[in-house]
């Protein structure tokens, strides 16, 4: 096929495509939207029942047990850092589907690389993850077994328990924190193709 | 429906060809490609309120168009390499169906043999469009545009051939 014979093979796919009427278009516009807001409502819906569930157990743990200071320390800390990181887990979210498209490719793929390699250089998930499954951990069982921290932690029975939950907790959150920097590093990787390949 | 809104889907229906384009350039199949042309058309209806050059509409749909498709492709190998070899017959079937011309269908097989960035840089030769044009759309030099046309254009004949002897 020559150079005229490509560009007009081409030129040819307008003529064999269906146009799309208004209501066609506006159709597929409402579905999209639709999915979209039902994507954004399902993931934000979830961390936010869970991280609202968590703050009221929380505050009734804590309301329950003001005079036991170190437990009330412990769940004032866990309070703080899951309120601090589910507003930055939204903000990226919004980020993410808020990221212009109306600048030219290499501007925008720039743009998704350095959002993904600060994630990727950024130590605070592997600490905070499991700092709140620690936390979280502490503070339901030492609220279940209805005595004083200092207690609870002393006891030789419910300190092995405790180790036991928090070696199961720290698995799954770690295992969940590998899951999504194995997603990140294939997409910094499809970045870098992408960069490569612009030279 | 609002005069913003008509009017932003009275401009979309005179350019969809380029969405269409930009769908069959980068996905195989036609599930992929309708979901595709789906995520344009919205991603164009949130951008259109702060379009200021009415002038310039090709290049801001081949822009959104053209970022989109790209930040998706990812997701879309992942679906695959876990799905191992999708079926194109299940999920909708490939450009056949779509472009009845024998010689336009190779051309796309061929396309989708390139590299992302060479398959853009084909797109919008294709479609006409100039050096400046293209280098604005994809943010490469001018002087780049030219070699990578070239090049793009040696690997697309390449491939061209490699499926006509395929086929005798």
């Amino acid at each position: 096929m020559k150079e005229n014979n490509i560009q007009s093979a081409w030129q040819k796919i307008d003529s064999e495509l269906q146009p799309e009427t208004n209501e066609e278009l506006n159709n597929k516009l409402k579905l999209k939207s639709k999915k979209i807001m039902n994507k954004f409502l399902f993931s934000t819906g979830i961390s936010g029942i869970i991280s609202a569930g968590v703050i009221v157990f929380l505050i009734i743990a804590t309301v329950n047990r003001w005079d036991d200071i170190y437990y009330r320390t412990i769940n004032f800390a866990l309070g703080l850092i899951i309120l601090i990181s589910f507003g930055s887990a939204i903000s990226s979210f919004v980020f993410l589907l808020n990221a212009p498209k109306n600048i030219p490719l290499k501007q925008a793929l720039t743009i998704r690389k350095k959002k993904i390699s600060k994630w990727l250089s950024s130590k605070l998930p592997y600490f905070i993850l499991p700092v709140i499954c620690m936390l979280l951990m502490l503070s339901i069982h030492v609220y279940f077994e209805q005595s004083h921290f200092a207690e609870v932690i002393t006891t030789e029975e419910s300190f092995f328990g405790l180790i036991i939950g928090l070696t199961v907790g720290l698995a799954v959150a770690w295992f969940a924190m590998k899951k999504i920097r194995e997603s990140q590093l294939s997409h910094l990787k499809h970045l870098d193709e992408l960069f490569e390949e612009m030279k | 429906m609002n005069k913003l809104k008509q009017e932003f889907l009275d401009i979309l229906s005179s350019y969809q060809g380029i969405l269409h384009k930009v769908t069959l350039v980068y996905y195989k199949t036609k599930a992929q490609r309708e979901d595709m042309f789906q995520e344009i058309l919205y991603q164009l209806w949130k951008s259109y309120p702060k379009l200021k050059k009415r002038e310039s509409i090709g290049s801001w749909i081949y822009k959104v168009a053209i970022n989109t498709s790209l930040s998706q492709i990812n997701k879309n190998k992942e679906i695959e390499f876990r799905e191992e070899l999708p079926d194109l017959s299940a999920s909708g079937g490939t450009e056949a169906e779509l472009i009845k011309n024998e010689e336009t269908r190779l051309l796309i097989e061929a396309i989708h043999q390139l590299n992302d960035i060479d398959k853009t840089v084909m797109l919008l030769y294709l479609d006409e469009k100039s050096y400046d044009e293209i280098a604005e759309i994809t943010g490469l030099s001018i002087s780049n545009v030219g070699v990578k046309i070239n090049r793009a254009k040696k690997t697309l004949y390449h491939h061209l051939t490699k499926i006509y002897h395929e086929r005798k």
